[in-house]
């Protein structure tokens, strides 16, 4: 089993796979049950839910339990959040004049050395 | 989507003259050794700071420097003031457009000097900036590209 780490890596790892990709073609027509999804693939249902679990875990698709049945929909509107980008500029403007406060430290000429 | 809007203030004061704190902002090799954003690289292409001067730089995961910046000086005033209009591009798209102003003054209960930046922000599609802040628009493009040919079998 690999470990990835970077978001990136996870969402390309999920999407490395014909059958996850046909999984993701099928929800990209609109959220459907683990056993909509199995039916045109010639899989079990567990291979199916592992599958799951990795495009999940890549952020592509989210599911939710209702009763006993399980509905995956593409997670498209999580990267639909105009303040992640917002929220980014501005830690990084803070981030960055923490820096300019480093630099400024570093290249202080009255500073002992 | 229609344009967002935001405002970002910031204040820090540091233990500098405002003269020091000014010159870090008008040599782009002192910017070049700070204002990289996290985990970015940025890559100068012209350098002219002065008040109608522009500037050009490439910034973006290091090994892909997909936007293009332009700072457009509109006003620099010496150890007090630099106010700019800052563009970024993905290609043809305008991302942003954001009216920047950093304001020093000597701040004398610290004996340094303070700074306010001011960032009024016009994102025109955060979607896509987020998305690719976060490397998100290549698995999209590869997604859409597979989906794309998948569709027209359907």
């Amino acid at each position: 089993m690999l470990h990835h780490q970077n978001p990136l890596d996870l969402a390309f790892h999920a999407l490395a796979d014909p059958g996850r990709r046909l999984m993701v073609d099928r929800l990209s027509r609109g959220p459907a049950s683990v056993s909509e999804l199995a039916e045109p693939l010639d899989m079990s249902l567990s291979a199916v839910v592992q599958h799951l679990k990795v495009l999940e875990a890549g952020g592509l698709v989210r599911s939710r339990k209702q009763g006993r049945v399980r509905t995956c929909e593409l997670d498209v509107p999580a990267l639909r959040q105009a303040e992640t980008w917002l929220n980014e500029r501005r830690l990084s403007w803070e981030r960055r004049l923490d820096r300019l406060g480093a630099f400024l430290a570093e290249t202080d000429p009255e500073a002992p050395r | 989507m229609s344009p967002l809007h935001e405002t970002i203030v910031l204040e820090r004061t540091y233990p500098a003259t405002p003269a020091r704190l000014f010159a870090a902002w008008a040599s782009a090799e002192a910017r070049l050794a700070w204002s990289a954003p996290d985990g970015a690289q940025l890559v100068f292409d012209e350098e002219d700071f002065r008040p109608g001067g522009v500037e050009r730089s490439r910034c973006g995961p290091a090994g892909n420097l997909m936007f293009a910046l332009e700072s457009r000086y509109i006003d620099i005033r010496k150890d007090r003031l630099i106010h700019w209009l800052e563009t970024c591009r993905h290609g043809e798209t305008l991302l942003s457009s954001c009216l920047l102003t950093v304001e020093i003054t000597a701040d004398p209960a610290s004996g340094g000097a303070r700074l306010v930046l001011t960032d009024q922000v016009t994102a025109f599609d955060a979607e896509m900036i987020a998305g690719n802040r976060a490397g998100w628009s290549a698995v999209l493009e590869k997604l859409s590209a597979w989906l794309a040919p998948a569709a027209a079998r359907a």
